[in-house]
């Protein structure tokens, strides 16, 4: 299978009574969840509900201690090589995934290669996503010397360029300032009409009613997955 | 293939640019090697015939002792903000990660062995002969020293206390490589006869071909499993 930003490898991702247990504290309960392409799924929850946990095992980075994750009904370990999947699944975490040695614009650059960008679309790409953060006036800023929100704007950015087929993003507005907060919201909300699959984590319940086509709740490793849109 | 050579040389090229605007590990492993060699050549230096047989151990202490600092500080560049995870979530296989890494561990340490063996020929008034068996002593043992040493940094690199753990568990294994080495320098210090040099020079070629290939295939189950 190859992932490239033309054609969506899948269009459908599912846990499958996904349970994760962390040195016997259990973080996640036989937890079934189905997210499509073209929508925006919410989940709430209290903290240590087990969300950040689900997004991890959604990204594949961390396996699962009983159940499935399946991507169009296939299991992680049917996608060969496994890179090619994780290449299009993008994540927005409570870490920046930036290195703060280099500025943003070198950390955009890095990773738009390994997205395999080509060269000489690279500089554009970088800078469209700046300018869609409202960073661009600050790209050659150290990550390790910018605020909290201009790393989580960084951040943002670097899943633009992405441009994954599952966007999993964990608190997106924190720290943002409201016009950014904006603008952010309207480029999640374009994601249904480019089709992709999006998760978002958030206790901002406005985010959440701007962005999201349902609601779900996530209690102490159990989800409600009844797709009604309640809150 | 060049798809892999470019994702290799994107993640080396990343490496070098934050150790020179850093300089975090060549200062440290240059620093720490100097005054190993300083502080042995007080403790041991009598006369040049006396060197000759405690230099071999000191060059191969000094590097891989110094050799540690930068594998532990390579990969902990790899957590900070989570980085790691957000370089497996792209189309980079997980082996042209750890390639990369091992190349830059080994990068790093050649420069301060090219510090540190100049320094021990002048402290302990060494000569040594043939140059070419004792380089290709020092460059195998030094790739598969910062093989090995990679890949349990990078498995260690998010436990407690992994400046400890790191050299727990890689010196044992490296131990071939130590001897290897040792003996090697010392044939070269001692005009023994080359072939004794050469049968130590296929041991450590032997472990290297064995455990960078091991090396290699171990990463990816081990780190995005």
């Amino acid at each position: 299978m190859t992932a490239t930003h033309d054609t969506l490898p899948f269009h459908e991702v599912q846990a499958v009574d996904v349970s994760k247990i962390y040195d016997r504290i259990v973080a996640l309960r036989r937890v079934n969840f189905k997210a499509t392409a073209g929508t925006i799924t919410g989940i709430v929850g209290p903290n240590g509900a087990g969300k950040s946990t689900l997004f991890h095992i959604l990204s594949t980075l961390v396996a699962p201690s009983s159940g499935r994750v399946l991507f169009d009904g296939s299991d992680v370990s049917a996608w060969q090589p496994r890179s090619a999947l994780r290449g299009q699944i993008g994540m927005l975490g409570h870490q920046s995934f930036l290195y703060p040695d280099m500025t943003g614009e070198e950390n955009l650059t890095f990773f738009g290669t390994l997205f395999g960008i080509g060269r000489a679309d690279l500089p554009d790409a970088v800078k469209r996503v700046l300018e869609c953060v409202r960073m661009d006036h600050a790209k050659t800023r150290r990550v390790k010397h910018c605020s909290r929100g201009m790393t989580q704007r960084l951040a943002f950015a670097r899943v633009l360029l992405q441009d994954p087929t599952l966007w999993l993003l964990d608190e997106p507005t924190t720290g943002l300032d409201v016009d950014t907060r904006a603008a952010m919201l309207d480029i999640i909300s374009s994601q249904k009409v480019n089709k992709r699959i999006v998760v978002v984590i958030s206790h901002d319940p406005e985010a959440l009613h701007v962005v999201a086509d349902r609601v779900l709740r996530l209690d102490r490793g159990r989800i409600d997955d009844n797709g009604t849109g309640d809150t | 293939m060049n798809q892999h050579i470019q994702h290799f040389w994107v993640v080396f090229r990343k490496d070098i640019r934050i150790e020179l605007r850093t300089r975090e590990i060549l200062l440290t492993m240059g620093l720490f090697a100097l005054l190993l060699v300083v502080v042995f050549s007080f403790a041991f230096y009598t006369d040049a015939e006396r060197s000759r047989i405690y230099a071999p151990g000191i060059l191969w202490t000094t590097v891989v002792f110094s050799g540690t600092i930068g594998l532990n500080r390579l990969f902990e560049r790899e957590n900070e903000n989570g980085c790691l995870s957000g370089v497996l979530l792209t189309p980079i296989s997980p082996r042209m990660v750890f390639v990369a890494k091992a190349m830059g561990n080994l990068l790093f340490t050649l420069l301060m062995e090219i510090l540190t063996v100049p320094l021990l020929v002048m402290f302990f008034s060494l000569d040594i002969q043939p140059v070419g068996i004792f380089l290709s002593g020092l460059l195998l043992g030094t790739v598969g020293f910062c093989f090995v040493g990679t890949l349990f940094a990078a498995m260690l690199s998010a436990a407690r206390m992994k400046e400890v753990l790191v050299p727990l568990v890689v010196y044992p294994i490296i131990v071939p490589i130590i001897i290897g080495g040792v003996k090697v320098t010392a044939v070269v210090l001692n005009d023994y006869p080359v072939e004794e040099a050469l049968n130590w020079l296929k041991l450590i070629a032997g472990f290297d071909l064995l455990f960078v290939s091991l090396a290699i295939w171990l990463f990816e189950p081990m780190i995005a499993p």
